[in-house]
């Protein structure tokens, strides 16, 4: 190593190794840049560094497989993790977490009728109660989590409305897919019908049931489908489809 | 507008995890999922340079995400949810390579001969990608994870230190260590194709 280079390429080796370090100083910065002006030996070094971070960076990456996913909703459906619902102390809480389940799947039921009525075009009354009932505690993953891992948060909402407002919440809509844009990962499918024009999100964890009840894919959302669809609120403030019943088109 | 795509990186995503971290501790299941669906690619390609096998990595990104999810309301307000993230999977890939005493690593390519399983790619690309897993590979788990969060995920050496509960300093010592070992391991690899 020349005499004249600020620092020994022993000192500045530990700063070579964190050349895309943000949290680099300004003096460690000055340091390791007069040292690789003149020290050749530690300009190839930091280059081949550069370089197999470039290749670390431009590694493929995997996907997630899909079954991990499903895995996931389930269990958090099934766990009621401890210490969850701790802060919640205004409203007393149930001694057994499922009293409040029983006692949601009793209100539900009998309210179930009334949901109809805000379900514009369902086909009829029996279906539609059964689906308002079935469908909360059915396959849905996410709709089997928002309820059971939380339910006397939901019973909290439930009984606050002092309504049906919020049990008509997962209530089919009637509407008519107009138009679908794909995005990273899920789809934004605009629909018409439930008394205005709506972007709706559409996931890998939404159902889609097809015409005949078997389950479909996001592939078969095409314009010009009737539907029914059920929405929750997402975390930005949009709505993401937990299920769309295709009808006819 | 229904959606709102913020990168991670950025001022407003730490506050989009925040509220997030805020509403799932007090057991809203929608944040949960959607601190989901934001962070299980990281986690799982994390895992994936972890212990270089696809199967395993996405069995330990299932078992992070659950553990998270029953952690997270003994966490405090303060928690920052990339690096807590990363140091659960992060234990979680060490335990599991103890457990099965794989401490190196297991053959890249399949039974078919064809590559571990990446999506199209040139062949000069999926070579170049292999022989970089290769070099990876021949790296210890300790010396694999400061070099992967800082290289491939763009990590600090005060995150990684986070991450792995170890000094900033012993951060510093593990990446050179770390960089000289890729780099030997790479060359050798090159030398030899």
């Amino acid at each position: 190593m020349p005499a004249r280079e600020p620092g020994t390429c022993q000192s500045v080796a530990p700063l070579l190794a964190r050349c895309n370090d943000p949290a680099l100083n300004e003096q460690e910065r000055v340091l390791l840049s007069l040292h690789l002006l003149g020290c050749p030996t530690c300009r190839q070094r930091i280059e081949q560094y550069r370089q197999l971070d470039r290749q670390l960076r431009t590694l493929p990456r995997i996907e997630l497989a899909p079954r991990v996913r499903a895995a996931v909703f389930e269990q958090l459906a099934l766990t009621t993790p401890l210490g969850f619902g701790a802060q919640a102390v205004a409203a007393p809480r149930p001694i057994w977490p499922g009293v409040a389940i029983i006692t949601m799947v009793t209100a539900l039921m009998m309210i179930g009728g009334l949901t109809v009525s805000y379900a514009p075009s369902r086909a009829t009354t029996a279906t539609a109660a059964s689906m308002t009932t079935s469908d909360i505690f059915g396959s849905r993953p996410l709709a089997n989590t928002l309820l059971m891992v939380n339910p006397t948060r939901v019973m909290e909402n439930f009984s606050a409305a002092g309504s049906i407002a919020i049990a008509t919440q997962p209530a089919a809509l009637a509407a008519t897919v107009l138009a679908v844009a794909r995005t990273d990962n899920r789809l934004v499918v605009r629909f018409t019908g439930a008394g205005q024009d709506q972007r709706i999100i559409v996931t890998r964890d939404t159902a889609i049931i097809m015409p005949d009840g078997h389950p479909g894919s996001l592939a078969d959302l095409a314009p010009g489908y009737a539907v029914r669809l059920r929405c929750d609120a997402g975390a930005n403030g949009g709505m993401i489809a937990r299920e769309i019943v295709l009808q006819s088109r | 507008m229904i959606e709102q795509t913020v990168g991670f990186e950025t001022a407003p995503a730490v506050t989009i995890d925040e509220l997030l971290v805020s509403r799932a501790r007090r057991g809203d299941a929608e944040a949960f999922s959607e601190i989901f669906e934001r962070y299980h690619h990281r986690i799982v390609n994390y895992l994936y340079g972890l212990v270089h096998d696809r199967e395993l990595a996405n069995d330990l990104a299932q078992e992070s995400f659950l553990k998270a999810y029953k952690a997270l309301p003994r966490m405090g307000d303060d928690l920052r949810l990339a690096p807590w993230l990363y140091r659960i999977a992060g234990n979680t890939a060490f335990s599991a390579l103890r457990r099965r005493r794989i401490i190196r690593w297991l053959p890249l390519l399949n039974d078919n001969g064809s590559e571990s399983g990446f999506a199209t790619t040139m062949d000069g690309e999926v070579a170049e990608a292999e022989a970089v897993h290769r070099a990876l590979a021949k790296l210890p788990a300790k010396y694999a994870a400061p070099l992967l969060l800082h290289s491939h995920e763009g990590l600090s050496c005060n995150e990684i230190a986070d991450v792995l509960g170890i000094s900033t300093g012993a951060v510093k010592t593990r990446l050179f260590r770390a960089r000289e070992a890729f780099r030997a391991a790479y060359g050798e690899d090159e030398r030899e194709r």
